[in-house]
Parts: C-alpha cells; sequence; structure tokens
C-alpha cells in the first residue's frame, strides 16, 4: 500500500523567514528554488501579512501557487549552530522551471541532514581512520596527518605515478566550481596527477569526444531554443522523467503551440507553427507518450530503431538530405570543411538504412522532410538535435556522435535560435581545473591499472568504482585483498606510533597493498576498503556554484550547517596539500614543499576566487556577491563582461532570457552596472586549413570539422545578447555530464 | 486526554517526525516578546465527522464527486467493485480521495480502465486501488485519500485524510 506521512499541516513561513537562493543539485536542468528557514519556536500566520507569501493563506489555494510547499519541502536543520525549520520550494521566478517541482528537487528539504527528523543521519559527520581493527572517529589533524604522510612516502617512493585518483568532475552536489578547482589545483597544479579517472568512468576522458573534435561544444543552445525549434529531434534521451521540468517547461509549449506567440516575435515574417518532434529510441517511452498527448500523433515521429544502429540512419538522413538539396550551404561554406568528403563517405541509401535500423523506409524519409525541407517561403526549418544516453553509451559512440553532428551542421542548426545539436546531459557542470594536458589521449585506464597492482595510495572523490567500473567484481576481488594488506599491517602497530604505522603501511605497499583514502557526504561501496574516510560537506551546506545544461551558472547559498565535522571538498583538498606542505617540508624537500603553496583558502568563497574567478573564460567579473544579486536566474557562460545599466529598458516578456540584473558591487561604487548576458553574433567565421582525413568505409562515419570556435573560440555566437559557448575542438577540459 | 494517548502511541520518533507536530501548538509569529497568557493549541487538526453520500449513491468504477474537509476540497468517492485493502462498505470496496493533484494542484480525473486518477498538467498517475499510491508522476507525496466510515443506514462520512492536501498548509482551515 501507498506510503503516508499522516501529516496534516506544516508551520507556515513567517514573513521575516531568511530567504536563500537555492539550484537544484540533482540533475543537470538545474531548477531555483528558495531556501526559507526561521528559528524553530514560532512559525508565521494565516493572515498576509503574518506570511512570506503575504497571502491569505486561510483559503485554499490556487493550482500552480506557490503559496504552498508539500512536506517533502519542509525539515528543521541546523544553522549556524541553532535549529530552524527549513521550507524548500520551486521558485516561480526562475526562468528554468517557472516554479516547476520535480520528484528530484521538490525533495531537497527532506533529503537534508535532520537529527530531529531521523533524515539522511547516514551523513558522515567526523573523519575515521583505520584503529584497532576498525574505522574510527577521529580530528581533522589526525586523519590528515596520516593521509599527507602515507602520501608524500608513496611520491617519494614511487613519484607523482603512484598516487592514484578518482575525482568528480561534474556540478551540482559532489562538484561545482568549487570543488573541482579545489582538487584540481591540488592534482594538477601542485602535482601533475596522471593516474587519474572521472566518477563514472574508468579514465579521464569524455563522453563525447566527437562532438569536441569537430569544433562543437555539446552545450551549444538555450532551453528556450526547444520552445522555438520547428522540429526537435531526440535520440536516446527520455526527457520527461529525466530532464523533467527542462521537458515540461520549454518542450511541451512548443507541441502545445502555445509558444507561437514567442516564434512569431523572434522570427518575424518566417513561417512558423507548433513543433514536431522525432524521437530514436528502441523503447516507447514517457517522454513519446505525453507528446503524443500534446501535439497529437501527427506531430510525434517515432523511430524506433534496433538498438545500436543510429549510425546508419544519421548517415541514411545526411544523404537523403543532401540530395534533395536541403542542406544550409552558405553555413556549410562559412563554418565547416570536408562536407564533400563526409558526404562521399558516408553516403547510405535509404534503403539499406531500412534493412539494418528495421525502420519504415517512409519513416527516414519523413524524419529527413521534418528535420530539413525548407518551411513555406523557403526559410530553412529550424532543428534542435538533443542526446543522451542512448547515444553517448552505446558502442562506437564515437563515430554515432560525429554522425549526428554531421547532420546539426549540415542542415546549419549550430549556434542558431531554434537550433543546436546538444546533449540533455545528467549532472550540472561545474569544471574548473589547471590544465589536463599531461594526462595524454588515450587516457589511462585507471582502474585496470589498480586490478595490476599499480599505485601505492588511492584518493577518492565522491566516486564509487564498487559500483561504477567495468569487469567490477575483479576490481572489487583485487582492490579489497590490496587494501586489506594495508589493514592488516596497521593492525600489528600501536596507533599512536606515528611514524612505525606509516612504516607498516609502507611495507605493505611493497608487498602489492594500497593505501584507500575516501571522500564523500555517505558511507560508500568502495569505502568498506578505505583506511580513511573524509567527511564532505554539499550543496547547501556550502555555498555552490554551478552552470546547468545551457550554460546558466548560479550560486547555490549556504542554508544549513553540514553535519558534524564535515567540510566543503575544496578545503578538504586545500587541507590536504597544507599537511603535504608541512610533511614535505619536515623531511627536507623544500622543493616539493613549495608547490603546496597557495592553498590558504578559509573559505568556498576563498576557493572561488582563486580558481573561477581568476582562471575561467569571464570569471574576472563573477563574484559571489553578484551571483547572489542574480538570484536563481544568474546569467549564461562566460560572462561577457559588466554593462552599465539601461535607464529605462525595454520592455521584456516575462522570463526573457536577457534580462539584466543590476551589479551589487558596482551600484556601491555609485555606478550603476549590469551583467551583459552574452555578446553579439560572431562574424562568420573563416575557414580554416585542416589535415586531410582518410575515407572511411561508408557504414563508418566521417566527420565533417566545424570551424567556429577556431575563430571564436570560448565567444559566442547568438543574437539577442544570447549565445553558445563554443568550445576548442581539442578539448581543454574534460567534463561530464553525468 | 483522547490526543494525548494517540501522541503516545506515535512513538517518540514519529512524534518528532512528524512536521506538522512541531509547531502546532506555537501561536502565530511573535517576534518582540510581550507579556502573555500562553495560548494552548492541538496538536493536530480536527476533521470534521462529513457525510459524503450513501452507499445507494455509488455505481461500480464510476466517481462521485465529493468535498471534503470543506466545500473548497474537491474529491471523489469510488467504488471500485473488489475488496481493497483500504475499502469501507460492505464488498471493502469504497475509497475516497483528493482529486486535487498533490504535485501542482490540476484536477484529476478517474479512469475506469485501470481505476487511476490522472493528472492533465504533468501526467501524474495515482492508483485507487493501492491507496493512492503514485503510479507515475511529479508529487513527493501519494494522493491524500480519505478515512471513511459507513454507518448501519449506508451513510458514508470522512473523518480525516492522511496526507497534507494541495494548496493549504493545513488541511482544515
Amino acid at each position: 500500500m501507498a506510503y503516508k506521512r499522516q501529516i496534516s499541516q506544516l508551520p507556515i513561513v513567517p514573513a521575516n523567514a531568511k530567504e536563500h537562493n537555492v539550484v537544484c543539485h540533482y540533475c543537470i536542468v538545474g531548477c531555483g528554488y528558495k531556501a526559507y528557514s526561521w528559528d524553530t519556536r514560532y512559525e508565521g500566520g494565516t493572515a498576509p501579512p503574518e506570511n512570506k507569501f503575504g497571502v491569505d493563506l486561510s483559503t485554499q489555494q490556487e493550482a500552480d501557487t506557490s503559496a504552498w510547499y508539500a512536506p517533502s519541502m519542509y525539515n528543521v536543520v541546523k544553522q549556524d549552530g541553532r535549529d530552524v525549520h527549513l521550507v524548500i520550494k520551486p521558485d516561480k521566478n526562475c526562468v528554468v522551471n517557472s516554479g516547476l517541482g520535480s520528484i528530484r528537487g521538490a525533495r531537497i528539504a527532506e533529503m537534508s541532514y535532520s537529527q530531529q527528523r531521523n533524515t539522511q543521519l547516514q551523513r558522515l559527520t567526523d573523519p575515521l581512520v583505520w584503529r584497532y581493527g576498525q574505522l574510527q572517529p577521529t580530528s581533522w589533524d589526525d586523519a590528515l596527518d596520516l593521509v599527507a604522510r602515507v602520501t608524500a612516502a608513496v611520491i617519494n617512493e614511487q613519484g607523482e605515478d603512484g598516487l592514484f585518483v578518482s575525482a568528480y568532475d561534474h556540478g551540482g552536489a559532489g562538484g561545482g566550481y568549487e570543488n573541482t578547482w579545489g582538487t584540481g589545483k591540488l592534482y594538477f597544479g601542485a602535482m601533475k596527477v596522471k593516474n587519474i579517472r572521472i566518477h563514472n568512468r574508468p579514465a579521464y576522458n569524455s563522453e563525447v569526444h566527437a562532438t569536441r573534435d569537430m569544433g562543437i561544444g555539446e552545450l551549444n543552445n538555450c532551453y528556450e531554443d526547444a520552445e522555438l525549434a520547428d522540429t526537435i529531434m531526440a535520440i536516446g534521451t527520455n526527457a520527461l522523467e529525466t530532464q523533467t521540468n527542462y521537458f515540461l517547461n520549454h518542450w511541451i509549449p512548443n507541441l502545445r503551440g502555445t509558444s507561437l506567440d514567442k516564434k512569431k516575435t523572434e522570427f518575424g515574417s518566417e513561417a512558423v507553427e507548433r513543433g514536431r518532434v522525432v524521437f530514436v529510441d528502441p523503447r516507447r517511452t514517457v517522454t513519446i507518450n505525453a507528446c503524443e498527448a500534446e501535439a497529437g500523433k501527427d506531430n510525434v515521429l517515432h523511430l524506433a530503431i534496433n538498438s545500436g544502429t543510429d549510425l546508419i540512419l544519421f548517415n541514411a538522413l545526411l544523404t537523403y538530405i543532401a540530395d534533395k538539396g536541403w542542406t544550409d550551404k552558405a553555413f556549410i561554406n562559412a563554418s565547416t570543411t570536408n562536407f564533400d568528403k563526409a558526404r562521399a563517405a558516408n553516403k547510405v541509401s535509404i534503403e539499406e538504412a531500412a534493412r539494418i535500423t528495421g525502420l519504415k523506409p517512409q519513416d527516414i524519409t519523413k524524419a529527413a522532410a521534418w528535420i530539413a525541407e525548407p518551411k513555406a517561403g523557403g526559410a530553412r526549418r529550424r532543428t534542435m538535435f538533443a542526446y543522451e544516453k542512448g547515444l553517448i553509451w552505446g558502442n562506437d559512440n564515437y563515430r554515432t556522435n560525429a554522425s549526428l553532428v554531421n547532420l546539426a551542421l549540415a542542415t546549419g542548426n549550430v549556434g542558431r535560435p531554434g537550433g543546436g545539436c546538444v546533449r540533455m546531459g545528467g549532472h550540472q557542470e561545474g569544471y574548473s581545473r589547471p590544465s589536463d594536458a599531461h594526462v595524454g589521449r588515450p587516457a589511462v585506464y585507471v582502474d585496470k591499472l589498480l586490478i595490476e597492482g599499480k599505485g601505492g595510495v588511492h584518493h577518492i572523490w565522491g566516486c564509487d568504482h564498487y559500483k561504477t567500473t567495468l569487469n567490477a567484481m575483479e576490481f572489487k576481488r583485487v582492490y579489497k585483498k590490496r587494501t586489506d594488506l594495508v589493514k592488516d599491517a596497521m593492525n600489528a602497530v600501536p596507533y599512536g606510533d606515528r611514524s612505525a604505522m606509516v612504516a607498516a603501511i609502507m611495507d605493505a605497499i611493497r608487498k602489492g597493498g594500497l593505501f584507500s583514502v575516501d571522500v564523500d557526504i555517505v558511507p560508500t561501496k568502495i569505502s568498506e576498503a578505505a583506511h580513511v574516510i573524509l567527511p564532505a560537506a554539499t550543496s547547501g551546506e556550502m555555498n555552490l556554484t554551478s552552470m546547468n545544461g545551457e550554460r546558466r551558472m548560479r550560486l547555490t547559498e549556504r542554508y544549513m550547517d553540514p553535519p558534524g565535522q564535515a567540510m566543503p571538498d575544496c578545503l578538504i583538498a586545500a587541507r590536504i596539500a597544507n599537511h603535504l606542505e608541512r610533511t614535505f617540508r619536515e623531511v627536507g624537500k623544500k622543493d616539493l614543499a613549495d608547490k603546496f603553496k597557495g592553498f590558504d583558502w578559509k573559505t568556498e568563497e576563498d576557493a572561488f576566487m582563486d580558481g573561477y574567478h581568476q582562471h575561467e573564460k569571464g570569471g574576472e567579473f563573477v563574484t559571489y556577491a553578484r551571483l547572489r544579486a542574480m538570484g536563481t536566474n544568474g546569467f549564461q557562460e562566460p560572462a561577457a563582461g559588466l554593462e552599465p545599466t539601461v535607464p529605462s529598458p525595454p520592455a521584456r516578456q516575462p522570463g526573457k532570457r536577457d534580462k539584466c540584473c543590476r551589479d551589487p558591487q558596482s551600484k556601491e561604487r555609485g555606478a550603476r552596472s549590469r551583467y551583459r548576458r552574452m555578446s553579439r553574433p560572431q562574424p562568420a567565421p573563416r575557414r580554416l586549413p585542416r589535415e586531410q582525413n582518410e575515407l572511411s568505409a561508408p557504414s563508418d562515419c566521417m566527420p565533417m570539422e566545424s570551424s567556429i570556435d577556431r575563430t571564436a573560440r570560448h565567444n559566442l555566437w547568438k543574437r539577442n545578447g544570447v549565445g553558445c559557448r563554443l568550445r576548442e575542438s581539442r578539448p581543454k577540459r574534460i567534463s561530464s555530464l553525468f | 486526554m483522547n490526543g494525548c494517548k494517540k501522541i503516545a502511541d506515535l512513538g517518540r520518533r514519529r512524534f518528532l517526525s512528524g512536521a506538522g507536530l512541531m509547531t502546532a501548538g506555537m501561536a502565530a509569529a511573535t517576534v518582540l516578546p510581550t507579556e502573555a497568557k500562553a495560548a494552548p493549541s492541538a496538536a493536530l487538526v480536527k476533521y470534521p465527522a462529513n457525510r459524503l453520500g450513501n452507499i445507494k449513491d455509488l455505481k461500480v468504477n464510476e466517481p462521485l464527486d465529493v468535498a471534503y474537509p470543506d466545500d473548497n476540497a474537491p474529491g471523489v468517492l469510488v467504488k471500485l467493485g473488489a475488496r481493497v485493502p483500504t475499502g469501507v462498505g460492505p464488498e471493502g470496496d469504497i475509497v475516497g480521495f483528493t482529486t486535487l493533484c498533490p504535485h501542482k494542484g490540476f484536477p484529476l480525473s478517474y479512469a475506469a480502465a485501470d481505476k487511476t486518477l490522472n493528472c492533465p498538467g504533468h501526467y501524474s498517475r495515482f492508483d485507487c486501488e493501492k491507496g493512492g499510491l503514485q503510479v507515475w508522476g511529479h508529487a513527493t507525496q501519494n494522493l491524500p485519500q480519505y478515512v471513511l466510515t459507513v454507518d448501519e443506514k449506508g451513510d458514508i462520512y470522512a473523518e480525516g485524510v492522511d496526507e497534507l492536501l494541495y494548496g493549504r498548509l493545513s488541511n482544515v482551515l
């Protein structure tokens, strides 16, 4: 039977409750929420002046009201050491979700650490060390001293290649610009660690190398483009369930036809209709069902292909569209190279594609028409290509990814309103690290090396190999054996004798042992093997910045205390660096010790200013104070500068994304200013010479190469002060979206 | 005394877990200290016992529109045609639910084919045979169900609700 909370009333948020900006840390969409907190001893009242919403709460509220919250949006937590009521509810003014809450974000409060209400009590509260045969709580200094001494001893014997690292690289919870910078500065700045992997894959590489190699960063449009597209082509994505509010708030209006006014405003006399959608998915998903309910079956085309045959479908579509003359020749000439070669190499007939994909030929040609057949009046059809795990986690994903990007480039759908060739994404992004060029390509298969007995010490940040590696049982067997060697050695030494302890650990490492340090917010599967476990803070327990799937950067403010002694990851990384510096200095290795300078951060804001502010494109314009003032709408990266505030800005539609925000710092100086969201469209990129590619067999994919970002680099490409960020074709940054 | 017993029965943990209980006894916000007599208040809302209909009014698998605990709280009674754990009446098959979706408050409609209540807003679905279990959807709670009794005349009374209703921070306004 259904679980019921038996809650019939909730405390009312009083008018004087504190208000903090919150961005949901669960998925890439990054919906805006507000956290309200106030002292536990009282609540607000039903009369309008007595509650935060200024409405009469003694009456039934309407659908979609912002003056209601579910029991899952409520908790009692600690804030600056005091117990407070906490309500975290969707923010109606956030353009991402417009007040919608998902089953993830609408539970942020309930999923917070509360000793009063017994939620999330599995959270780690203290550093734990292996002492006398079990993990026992200890102080930060004790735990970090052990980590530093063992790490330094391993580096001393094996060099930095003896240090293995597993670290998330994303935004949202267990990530964000502060924390990726903290770990990045430690392992890529102070050191040049090569044996490093990412949270969900056993190496330090991209999930979408192909699109980057072609010059197309994978987050190259805005959520609003889904409202403007003539056709959305969705490949291997089930957006209603996995990017819920992006789908509900931006795809559905297009499929219902309620974004037509927006299209007319944007495109003038160009022919516009309600949107259509093409799904490429072996399964019939709830997303397809919802699209049919909204747009009618005539406007939804489901290509239920045989699993793993996407590549040949895309090549057939490219062939057919090119044969029909539906390509965007001006765009191809201005922004790509090798179109003719790609077209010849990737030539596939509709019949052959139908045979292999299991689709009807007429459905493939129908999809081609929906994607690229010119509209009434001859205007180019605007198609947004959205893909996710069904494509990127398939076999041969490099070439499949490339073949899809070919299709987007050939039809001129990159960097234009209503277009885009984008990942739907997993986590938010929040990558800020020194160069990883020393890792090289292909990146080291870290988990295989661990199985082979390589490495002496392993630092794990928010990763769980036991759950997320290939050959997992063998990995677990070997990892347990290697870490048990060290545990047994530690059991033979009095814990207080630090030098004897380190000597015993090193002796075990020489015999194939591995010393394991796990940083996380909860005990994990791999932490069963760890010798030291360090408790981390998560989103809301620290100030944390990330960007969502349309590069919208926001600050989630700290609205509650972390549990026990838990600290933000960036500060844990800094304290590890401090202890390594001290350890190396003690043994007279001054040169090594000096590399660990520059980690004197006291707060996560220090890490932000050291990392994102100093190192990221446009970071010099971005501060916590400005982000706070910009609320849950933030700005779309990269920041292009600060603009003087227009005395009376032209009227904007609600939710219009080029809405501006005052810069509080400049205001303090008396000079009013605001953020400029994005730069104007860049001039048409010039063609650049590129290497000749060998022709490949028809069933392969030969990628075109876009030169867009070669000239525009990290600049932007769009109208209306909004644009796309296009990364360098050779990925400087590895960032994942899972 | 009745109220105290109920609280004791809940046990300490559940008492502390009950959000509504935390401050229910507190008067409206008073930030400045003022001398006033402490005002007692109930820890639970007091539900009315309202007659929603008679079993004669119900046809199998056809929802009957009702309202509870007041006229602004729409709901349905459904005679499912087969006994369910929370059902009342001679056949143990009568259940009652709010029809405001606990996600965003849109009105649910009954689908006789699979005995679910369905939301036109964002496609959430709730199973009437499983106590309002959310089959699929965006709400973070299952569908609030009425506590029903049937008297000897066949009159059906609602005496409580087991989850917070959408659009009100107290089920009884």
